[in-house]
């Protein structure tokens, strides 16, 4: 059997894209199986298919659920953490949702849980940055112990951040609009942007005290760069 | 406390329509089929909406869950509860369309006249 990986460019801030992508691979025959370690696409290698995916966030499911999606022709392909489902229909197959108030319900849930995910780690990145002074005074490993934590604890508050980010701008759209038109970069970029030079800043203060650069913070500012590039391209398409 | 959706507002469209289906017990799978059936396809409604709905119906106790004997599937059935609330927005609709036509035929007397 033959696999090929593809990086999940966000479940939250790209889910159109990311699920017209998954469509365009199974067309050529490379059809998702599952998600890998929470950051790619495992697709199989098979006949090439018509087929549209579709992303669906749900607590406490029951039986019902499955029964009523696969009546309607969709398929399930792969659950993440008990909250969120993908499946798989031929093309051609009606959405999954149908009125505006259901589609609400969808992006609330999850937002509400980043909103706390992002709150928390906040507090927590508060208190060890506090910990972090008088702990230089203590001990070289009790400080580096302290920094690792932070670090995490900042990825953990990034993967809420942004995504609440999204629900939000997502729920707000739907309101207004009855239906979600497009992602809002203007205000993305700006996070990305500060994003970027608080990484750079650490880098460079790692350069200054002569430590080793953390790979962590290096791949989140290339990824960041990234992001940022993307939506430079896409403004200036859009000016075009 | 707990946000009592389909009590305070009136009911949703959706909600409205898949009450109405389930006054005879009905499995979930097939409210969909009916619904479509029943108005001639002017009505679809998705998976995850029914879904969703259906499940905000149980927890507001307007709708109730049983096992078939036959299949040992879940069937959904409206409760008395349920009955009151969809008949409270039967009559609702139509007063409403009472108003409206009352309306429209002062619009058509006025035409007359011109």
């Amino acid at each position: 059997m033959k696999y090929k990986y593809i990086i999940i460019m966000g479940l939250a801030s790209n889910e159109e894209q990311d699920m017209l992508k998954l469509s365009e691979y199974a067309g050529k025959g490379w059809i998702l199986e599952s998600i890998s370690c929470g950051f790619f696409y495992k697709l199989r290698k098979d006949v090439p298919q018509d087929l549209i995916f579709t992303l669906d966030y749900q607590n406490n499911i029951t039986e019902d659920y499955y029964s009523i999606l696969k009546e309607a022709g969709w398929k399930h392909v792969t659950t993440i953490e008990d909250e969120i489902y993908i499946f798989s229909a031929p093309s051609g197959t009606p959405s999954i949702y149908s009125d505006s108030e259901t589609e609400l319900a969808k992006y609330t849930k999850i937002k509400i849980e980043t909103k706390k995910g992002a709150i928390y780690s906040f507090i927590i990145s508060i208190l060890l940055i506090l910990l972090i002074i008088p702990s230089v005074l203590i001990s070289k490993p009790l400080f580096i112990a302290i920094e690792i934590l932070l670090m995490i604890d900042i990825i953990v508050l990034i993967f809420n951040i942004i995504p609440y980010l999204s629900y939000s701008n997502r729920i707000k759209q739907i309101k207004i609009n009855g239906k979600y038109v497009g992602r809002n970069d203007n205000k993305s970029w700006k996070l990305h942007v500060f994003v970027a030079i608080l990484c750079l800043i650490s880098l460079l203060m790692d350069v200054v005290n002569k430590e080793d650069l953390s790979i962590f913070i290096i791949i989140m500012a290339l990824y960041m760069f990234y992001l940022i590039f993307n939506s430079y391209k896409k403004n200036k398409n859009h000016i075009k | 406390m707990k946000k009592n959706y389909f009590y305070n507002k009136t009911l949703t469209d959706i909600g409205f329509y898949i009450l109405a289906s389930v006054i005879k017990e009905q499995h979930g799978y097939l409210i969909m089929r009916n619904i479509q059936i029943l108005t001639n396809n002017e009505i679809t409604i998705g998976p995850a909406s029914l879904y969703t709905t259906l499940k905000k119906l149980l927890e507001n106790e307007l709708v109730t869950l049983q096992c078939d004997p036959n299949s040992n599937r879940k069937i959904y059935k409206i409760t008395d509860k349920g009955k009151e609330i969809l008949n409270n927005e039967v009559n609702r609709k139509k007063q409403m369309i009472i108003y409206v036509e009352k309306f429209l035929e002062v619009e058509k007397e006025e035409d007359y006249e011109v």
